[in-house]
């Protein structure tokens, strides 16, 4: 059975840090605004963790919008 | 001889197949008959009196880790039916765990179970390190079955010490905790828990969050070993990262061979539809052999808070949302003065905050007044000639703001929607959380609420389906050996129950832990025997002083 | 921001779910915790959840943003 497209995401590689991973997820958008949409895609790691956004080995992290 | 037939009795099996009048037999802690009729002497009868004689519930989704080492009844538990249950769920056990380590797990159960600080001082000795001594300890004085799963985030302690909630394992310390895991379960442990959200007592992530997928892999290639379970537990607010977690759990069953379960999915009015979303991946994952068993609790989930701390039942309200993100010393300040709170009581609407917070009820419990326990703000505010606003704020005041208000059914409560999911054959009945949120709500009696609500309420399922969902079809699922069927050779786990009955009693607050600590409870409606192993454990009469309970063992 | 509901947490609080649109035109939930909600409240000066409705959503993350990192930080510009 083929499986229905979702979200896309990544994982946090150890010790990466958002630039990082902003620079390995959106190669094609200039850092900031790369930092920016990840920022906005993922508030459950920005928004609702102590300390704010600290990246976690676990996490499911958001490489675009929400699809649906 | 058999030990004990129970005559006139409805036989409802666990395997979802048509009730009927029989009778059960039982030899040794197992049953040896069952059918229309069964023949041979007993040392013991019970007349049922044509209610229904079912399989002991089975829940799959419990923390009364701590409590089990002072009550082996995990009450209120077993008067609800429930004869095996789960713990060591969302990455917490209580071992493996060396002494020094202890601090740091403990704030992490303290946050989860609301457990009071003597639960870990007074009411039992830590006598254990690893799987094997906690096991031996557990074994004393339980009365109700129990199959626990090891945690995550304790192995990760037992392996990475004070690092565990610090940074990623390196290659070595994935290995030592492969081999900690297969010890754990050739000791008797069922399957690993994990979690993705849960925080210890600083709010700081537990350890297993800290953990690459590499890492939960590796533990999981040891699961495969075994063939068992692991529990997650997503972020459950969020359909799109739990459509993430489903897809990572489905790479996990399908690579190393073992069954998973995420929990708990709920439904709410404000996102209607993520819980279809939800199960309509884990339904892709089962079609492509995957087995990723989604947990669904039956309760409704109740608003609790108190003027101690900012809720956001007010995030409607400007000015209580002003006055509530105060500082407390500067809060009271505002609650107190006339001005202030004349704003806030307009700002709760013409009618005073009746619409609002007319229906709130006053929890008892902690330092709450107790005559007005139970009552709603509404009468109480007509009792005292003031506006619902008005009431609220000044009873919380005559008690240092430490009064807690109740809304009730504030989401996952939309019983006709929610009957035809928990009916699905594709969702795992439970998500109940037995023995935690202790101060919150009460986490009990989600098994009578089943047939109050969804059997005889909506209809959704009938009275045998709903009995297969929380016996047989709960041991399969997680693959408990000789339980959760009425046959002959299982464990004769067994409850008597009225179908017309059953239900769950009123939330109300007890304090029965130790150190006088509060919890909230809720009786058993309709249970008429509780059998534990073939022994008689529960009536309406009280607790026995029968210890049967067992550590389940695993099929296969 | 399109709509800001109060809703129920698994863990009896209160919690705010907003609904977003995003800049792909999708318009999805967003819950919130207490604490988020009410430093996002603060960070951009909303009376109340219904005074988030119709803002930008560049506007509410500069609220947490501002509340939560590096403080009177103004935060990320999304470019909208």
């Amino acid at each position: 059975m083929t499986l229905t497209v979702q979200r896309r995401f990544v994982t946090p590689e150890p010790d990466e840090t958002l630039e990082a991973l902003a620079a390995r997820a959106l190669p094609d958008l200039p850092l900031e605004a790369a930092m920016d949409r990840i920022r906005g895609w993922n508030l459950h790691i920005f928004a609702m963790r102590k300390p704010r956004g600290l990246l976690l080995g676990g996490d499911v992290v958001f490489v675009e919008p929400p699809q649906s | 001889m058999h030990d004990l037939v129970i005559r006139n009795a409805r036989v409802v099996d666990g395997t979802g197949a048509p009730a009927y009048a029989g009778e059960v037999a039982v030899k040794d802690g197992r049953i040896v008959a069952v059918g229309p009729r069964v023949e041979g002497p007993a040392r013991a009868e019970m007349d049922a009196g044509g209610k229904a004689v079912a399989p002991g519930f089975i829940d799959p989704h419990t923390h009364f880790d701590v409590q089990l080492l002072w009550d082996g009844a995990a009450k209120p538990s077993l008067e609800h039916g429930v004869t095996s249950i789960i713990p060591g769920n969302c990455s917490l056990s209580l071992a493996p765990l060396r002494a020094a380590d202890r601090k740091a797990v403990v704030g992490m159960f303290q946050q989860i179970e609301e457990l009071p600080p003597e639960a870990f001082t007074i009411a039992f000795e830590w006598t254990w390190e690893d799987w094997e001594g906690y096991r031996r300890a557990l074994e004393k004085g339980l009365a109700i079955n129990v199959a626990p799963l090891v945690g995550h985030s304790v192995i990760r302690v037992w392996v990475m010490g004070a690092d565990a909630n610090q940074r990623a394992a390196r290659p070595d310390e994935i290995a030592a905790m492969q081999d900690v895991l297969r010890q754990c379960l050739q000791a008797g442990a069922i399957g690993l828990s994990t979690s993705f959200v849960d925080v210890d007592e600083n709010a700081r992530p537990v350890p297993s969050r800290f953990a690459q997928f590499a890492e939960l892999d590796a533990l999981c290639a040891v699961l495969g070993e075994f063939g068992r379970m692991l529990q997650i537990v997503p972020e459950f607010y969020d359909a799109d990262i739990t459509i993430a977690r489903i897809d990572q759990l489905a790479e996990l069953s399908l690579k190393h061979g073992i069954p998973t379960t995420y929990s708990p999915v709920f439904d709410n009015r404000q996102t209607p539809a993520s819980v279809d979303r939800i199960l309509g991946r884990s339904a892709e994952q089962f079609a492509r052999g995957a087995r990723v068993w989604p947990q669904m609790q039956t309760r409704p989930i109740d608003i609790s808070f108190s003027l101690l701390r900012p809720s956001l039942f007010f995030a409607r309200l400007p000015r209580w949302v002003r006055v509530l993100r105060q500082p407390l010393e500067a809060r009271i300040a505002s609650l107190t003065d006339p001005e202030t709170v004349a704003r806030m009581v307009e700002d709760a609407g013409p009618d005073g905050g009746e619409r609002l917070m007319g229906r709130l009820v006053v929890r008892g419990g902690g330092e709450a007044p107790a005559h007005l326990a139970g009552k709603t703000l509404k009468e109480i505010a007509d009792a005292r000639g003031q506006s619902c606003a008005l009431a609220l704020i000044e009873v919380s005041l005559e008690h240092g703001l430490d009064v807690a208000f109740l809304s009730a059914n504030g989401g996952h409560d939309n019983t006709d929607r929610i009957g035809p999911l928990l009916a699905r054959p594709d969702v795992h009945i439970g998500a109940g959380d037995g023995g935690a949120h202790l101060a919150s709500f009460a986490t009990y009696g989600d098994t009578g609420y089943l047939f109050s609500e969804f059997v005889r309420g909506t209809g959704a399922l009938t009275l045998e389906q709903a009995v297969a969902k929380i016996t047989g079809e709960t041991a399969a699922i997680w693959g408990l050996k000789d339980r959760g069927l009425l046959k002959p050779g299982q464990a004769a786990d067994i409850v008597v129950f009225d179908p017309d009955r059953i239900g769950r009693g009123e939330e109300r607050p007890i304090f029965d832990m130790p150190g006088d600590g509060m919890r909230y409870t809720r009786d058993s409606v309709g249970v008429e025997a509780v059998l534990v192993n073939g022994e008689l454990a529960w009536t309406p009469a009280g607790y026995t002083d029968a210890k049967a309970g067992r550590i389940c063992e695993m099929a296969g | 921001m399109v709509a800001a509901e109060v809703s129920a947490g698994h863990d009896g609080e209160a919690e705010l779910t907003l609904s977003v649109r995003f800049e792909n035109g999708v318009v999805a939930p967003v819950v919130l915790d207490a604490e988020a909600g009410f430093d996002l409240l603060a960070g951009c000066s909303a009376a109340g959840a219904g005074d988030l409705v119709g803002r930008p959503w560049r506007q509410i993350l500069k609220g947490l943003y501002g509340v939560g990192v590096g403080g009177g930080d103004c935060g990320p510009d999304l470019g909208e």
